[in-house]
């Protein structure tokens, strides 16, 4: 109902001019606009190799992406964590590079998805961002025990001579790295989780656009 | 297909959405036009529009400049909702902002709730703060959250409207809520659950929820009360040692055709324990003190170890140093259960004779003994010292303090304990050694960040400076310094960092100081809301902030400071509206509540002095011991006319006064912090004078002026009107002195208060000056000339040792009109805060056939006071000795010991004698006892007045007890 008199106004005006953007979502003095989420598609799906979803679903998922982004950096400089050195960046950027048959394939792809090298690593140096708050502030505080990989060792285990009858399975100290390195991921992901459902509640965020809340 | 990207056949291939296609299609366009907003009311200005957008005519269109503005409009916190329209034209493209307004929450008024909840329950239930954004589903959330809150105070039935105004001059929204509610319910029979083990009646009983046991029904429910009934339930089941019971509240069934609310009550009453503590000889109140268990209502061995702990450190504290405790638990009590056993060994009582102090070079060793709570024995306060291993661990931090917060960051302080010192059995003593290692210094200090034209004001405020002691402490302070000149400057967002290094010097450290101020904020506005019948300009007189300055915090919490003081708003809200926004320019709201207009006040009480003695009676001038009931009854008004001025009347009826006084007061009069004014009319019969009733009728008028914290002016105009009656002189002057006399009086008085602390002080000076004058121009009969001065001071001359001394001097001099000064007007003194040798008022002359005062023209007085703690920390006593009287004349005026004859009064009473002073949150309770060697003998008459004038009354010799006694409030001075 908030914002019905923008609505009207804007159909009207629209008879005129065309809207170019809006904002979609306010997270307290911080907005994300509706070419934002445009660019994070558009990003995302560049990253991935996948054509770009219009969906609702997709944009939900991808306005929840830049709002989690803009929590974390938010909480960033609050605390002064270091932002990840350009040199990461600039690694980060070559492997998906690399990831592209050729330089000429790269950057068709870049005009294919309407977005240039330095959106890409604006979206990059975002993402590293994130994965460096979490190892900063949650990762000291993880420790997977050995009984914790002994079980899920166990588990796997009987999946395995289930799925692979005949094949013998990884040792338990061949495999204990890995599966220490997927507990941990799954224990970082839930407090990562914990955490930004904390931080949601401790600022104001409007859905402006209602669907996508 | 090398080179390309690989789509599934069936997939489209990549595109964007309609928005960003628009966009797309205008990337690089020419803007032609000014940019254009809609509305063209805008909330900011064009300069503020211009700063925010990153682009102007003749500019190329850039997505990232477009999204960057959106987010500095948006960040200015003025708007709601943005958009963005681009039409094409021939030549380039128009760029159109669309927007809509923020509003701000203004006042909230919530309607029709009976307390509970009270007024500030409600509003912090709404959730809306004072100048924070408005978003409309806000109220549909507070209304929730309001009917949550009263549906625990027994309002099930609400009906609530809301009401949303929205002002887009402030750009702030009212928001009224309008409710109606049932009757509060009430409570029902509780249902009890569980293995209570006790009658049902009893339980219910212990709740308190019924009223007289039930014979008028139940209480009303609130939350306050049904809590406070599970807690009873609790305590009950405490008392009768079932500790580990446990009552909880299950359920709340409300019925709608009763509205009555049942609560369930889950109860398992455990079983007993019994707690024994034998050898400790510690009462059952002070065991319940010291073990947890009985606050926790569990048995856990951690509570059980924390008793332990707590008898112990108890014990210690008492001088049982080797106190041995040791708990067990043991299942059977005499009607089953646990019983607790704390055994008890507390050892032979120590005494803590010595504290020595070594090794310190930079304070005293009285210094440090000032930070110290260790207190060796000293009889009587401490008969065995104050030591415990707590106190002395906490003293040690204490003088580590003293020392770091003087630059000495490696000192090292080590407490050393020795038993039987001096080969006493029992004796402790303890050592305390400092090492006080180098003193660090500050070599330079640098503030970064700030402009050059700052550094001087900022230099001012440091407390750290070069060669001074460096500490965190004075960092700390001059952080807080610091940043309060920027945020009385506006800059509300400054922020302190600091940086220390090495010097070149041996312990010497170079500071930096960083400061950021950030951008400065300036007030647009002072909103002011909830003045209903307070005047305007009341408030506005008083707003320290204005229009267009920088936004100073200071003033802020100053001006709600000064509205407070004017004693008619019940509660000043302030905040600034849109505090998170960017905006340059920042509305300041005041939002008030009126206080209630009128209050009253009822006293009762007694007055036991020597005011006995029968109104007609003769015989004892010096009054006997009499009891007085005092009934008091005031209604003030105030905010009179809206003008914030107050409009009191205060009465008082006793056997020795009636009295009643309308005052008229305005503070902070022509809106000065410092001036205030007060009017009073006055109708007074007091007969606290033995010798006559004086009829007072006077007005007068003051105004007082607080000159600095320490010294204060008041002038004033007095008028009165009086007349005695039941004068107790010699016949032959009655005609003389009981004619009606007026007089106008011009006074002014000056008051210096240097104490550390008014009702109690230990060093300071006090001093008084009142000087006045009936001039005929002012409608006095008698003319004459007044001055009374006091000055008293205080001495700490040792850690709790204070002497004080106190002196007054009063003179009163007739310069015209009739014969001899006004027997009212004349100086009395004697009594508790004066000379303890007398009674009140029966210093001085008397009438030298009936013996009562009949007051004099000269005061001498002086006391002195040796004040000392005598036992604890509370018990404190006083010896006293106070030296003379109210003398005819100035040139009577003696200091001779000896009464000559029993007619002469112009000699210096003595006295000496002993007080105790029990510490209040008030001040002490005074009892002082006095002994005078020549108090003064007069004649005085046995018989009525009426025997008088017949002639029938036997004049003997009577006299002023030497023995007299003084009960009151406070210090004598």
């Amino acid at each position: 109902m908030r914002r019905l008199p923008l609505v009207c106004v804007l159909f009207c005006l629209s008879l005129n001019g065309e809207i170019v953007d809006r904002i979609a979502i306010a997270i307290g003095r911080q907005v994300v606009t509706e070419l934002q989420i445009d660019e994070e598609l558009r990003v995302a799906a560049f990253q991935n190799h996948v054509p770009i979803s219009e969906d609702l679903e997709a944009r939900r998922a991808a306005a929840d992406r830049i709002v989690t982004q803009l929590l974390v950096s938010r909480e960033m400089q609050l605390s002064r964590y270091p932002m990840p050195p350009d040199g990461d960046v600039d690694r980060y950027l070559a492997q998906i590079r690399s990831s592209f048959a050729s330089d000429t394939a790269y950057h068709q792809g870049l005009d294919a998805y309407r977005i240039n090298e330095t959106i890409l690593k604006r979206h990059l140096a975002d993402q590293l961002a994130i994965l460096s708050f979490v190892e900063l502030r949650f990762r000291p505080t993880l420790d997977v025990s050995d009984s914790e990989i002994r079980s899920f060792y166990d588990r796997e285990l009987a999946t395995w001579k289930t799925d692979h009858p005949g094949i013998p399975a990884p040792s338990f100290d061949a495999a204990r790295p890995a599966i220490r390195k997927t507990l941990t991921e799954k224990d970082t992901d839930q407090i990562l989780d914990a955490w930004l459902e904390e931080a949601r509640k401790q600022v104001n965020i409007i859905y402006l656009d209602k669907a996508l809340r | 297909m090398t080179g390309s990207i690989a789509w599934p056949q069936s997939s489209p291939r990549p595109s964007g959405s309609p928005l960003f296609e628009n966009a797309r299609k205008y990337e690089g366009r020419r803007i032609i036009a000014p940019i254009q907003f809609d509305p063209p009311d805008q909330p900011l200005t064009h300069a503020e529009l211009r700063a925010a957008i990153p682009f102007e005519v003749g500019s190329s269109f850039d997505i990232d400049k477009l999204r960057q503005a959106i987010q500095n409009l948006f960040a200015t916190g003025r708007f709601a909702d943005i958009a963005v329209d681009v039409a094409s034209q021939d030549s380039g493209i128009v760029v159109r902002f669309i927007t809509q307004r923020a509003f701000f929450v203004g006042r909230v008024v919530i309607r029709g709730i009976k307390p509970p909840p009270n007024v500030g329950e409600q509003s912090s239930a709404t959730k809306l703060r004072l100048g924070y954004p408005f978003q409309p589903s806000d109220t549909v959330q507070a209304t929730e959250s309001l009917e949550t809150l009263l549906r625990g105070d027994g309002f099930y039935h609400v009906t609530m409207h809301t009401q949303t105004t929205y002002h887009p001059h402030t750009e702030s929204v009212d928001i009224e809520f309008d409710t109606q509610t049932n009757k509060r319910a009430r409570f029902a029979e509780p249902i009890i659950t569980g293995l209570p083990e006790r009658s049902r009646q009893r339980i219910i009983r212990s709740t308190h929820w019924m009223r007289v046991y039930g014979l008028l029904g139940w209480r009303e429910i609130t939350e306050s009360r049904l809590n406070q009934g599970i807690e009873n339930v609790r305590r009950y089941y405490e008392n009768h040692n079932l500790l580990n019971s446990r009552v909880t509240l299950t359920r709340l069934d409300y019925s709608d055709r009763t509205n009555s609310v049942t609560p369930t009550l889950d109860i398992q009453s455990g079983t007993p324990v019994a707690i024994e503590a034998p050898g400790s000889r510690l009462s059952q109140g002070r065991l319940k003190q010291l073990i947890p268990i009985f606050q926790e209502h569990s048995i856990d061995p951690d509570l059980l170890v924390e008793g332990q702990h707590n008898l112990q450190q108890y014990l210690l504290g008492e001088g049982y140093f080797n106190a041995e405790v040791s708990y067990s638990v043991k299942q059977g009590t005499p009607h089953g259960g646990e019983t607790v056993t704390y055994r008890v060994n507390r050892g032979e009582r120590h005494k803590f004779v010595r504290l020595q102090i070594s090794g310190n070079h930079y304070f005293t060793t009285r210094t440090i003994r000032e930070h110290l709570y260790l207190e060796p024995a000293t009889f009587p306060r401490f008969p065995y010292g104050r030591f415990s291993e707590i106190y002395l661990t906490q003293d040690v931090q204490s003088i580590q303090t003293l020392y770091t917060s003087n630059g000495f960051q490696s000192v090292r302080v080590t407490p050393h304990t020795i038993d039987n010192y001096g080969g006493a059995t029992n004796h402790l003593a303890v050592f305390i050694d400092i090492q006080e290692g180098p003193q660090w210094l500050v070599s330079s200090l640098q503030i970064q960040g700030v402009p050059a034209t700052d550094l001087s004001a900022l230099n001012a405020r440091l407390v750290s400076s070069a060669g001074q002691p460096y500490s965190q402490a004075s960092i700390s302070d001059d952080r807080a310094n610091l940043l309060e000149y920027y945020y009385n400057n506006g800059y509300l967002n400054a922020t302190f960092d600091y940086s220390v290094t090495l010097a070149s010097s041996p312990n010497q450290v170079g500071i930096v100081y960083t400061i950021h101020p950030g951008d400065q904020k300036f007030v647009r506005n002072v909103l002011i809301t909830g003045l209903y019948t307070t005047r305007a300009s009341v408030v506005d007189r008083r707003i320290e902030l204005t229009k267009g300055k920088p936004l100073s915090l200071t003033a802020e919490t100053d001006t709600q400071r000064r509205l407070y003081e004017l004693g008619i708003f019940a509660r000043v809200n302030t905040a600034i509206q849109n505090p998170d926004g960017d905006e340059v320019s920042k509305n300041v709201l005041y939002d008030l509540d009126e206080a209630r207009h009128y209050s009253l006040n009822v006293g009762v009480g007694a007055q036991i002095a020597r005011i006995g003695g029968g109104v007609t009676s003769l015989d004892n001038p010096a009054g006997s011991t009499g009891f007085a009931p005092r009934f008091a009854f005031g209604i003030t008004r105030i905010n009179f006319l809206g003008l914030g001025q107050t409009l009191g009347l205060q009465t008082a009826v006793s056997t020795v006064e009636q009295r009643a006084a309308l005052t008229y007061f305005i503070p902070q009069f022509i809106s000065h912090d410092n001036l205030s004014l007060a009017t009073t009319a006055l109708v007074d019969n007091s007969s606290d004078i033995r010798t006559y009733t004086a009829h007072r009728r006077e007005a007068s008028i003051q105004l007082g002026q607080r000159l600095s914290r320490a010294y204060t002016m008041q002038y004033r105009l007095v008028f009165r009107h009086v007349t005695l009656s039941n004068l107790k002189i010699d016949q032959l002057l009655v005609p003389l002195l009981s004619q009606p006399e007026t007089v106008g009086l011009a006074g002014i008085s000056v008051i210096q208060d240097k104490r550390d602390d008014p009702t109690d002080a230990h060093r300071g000076i006090y001093t008084t000056a009142d000087l006045s004058y009936a001039p005929a121009k002012l409608g006095s009969q008698t003319q004459f000339a007044r001055g009374l001065f006091r000055n008293s001071t205080y001495y700490s001359i040792h850690r709790y040792l204070v002497f004080a001394r106190s002196t007054q001097f009063g003179l009163i001099s007739r310069t015209g009109g009739r014969p001899s000064i006004p027997l009212a007007e004349r100086i009395y003194s004697g009594g508790s805060t004066s000379i303890r040798a007398f009674p009140d008022f029966q210093a001085g002359p008397r009438d030298l056939t009936t013996g009562f005062p009949l007051g004099g023209n000269a005061l001498l007085i002086n006391s002195l006071e040796l004040r000392f703690p005598l036992y604890g920390d509370n018990l404190a006593a006083v010896l006293f000795q106070d030296a003379g009287n109210v003398y005819d004349t100035l040139s009577d005026v003696s200091l001779r010991f000896r009464q000559r004859n029993l007619q002469d009064f112009d000699y210096m009473v003595q006295d000496i004698g002993i007080g105790f002073r029990y510490r209040t949150p008030i001040g002490p309770l005074r009892l002082d006892f006095s002994f005078s060697p020549n108090a003064p003998r007069f004649y005085g008459l046995k018989g009525t007045e009426q025997d008088y004038l017949n002639g029938t009354a036997i004049s003997t010799v009577q006299k002023i007890n030497a023995f007299q006694f003084h009960f009151s409030l406070g210090q004598a001075f």
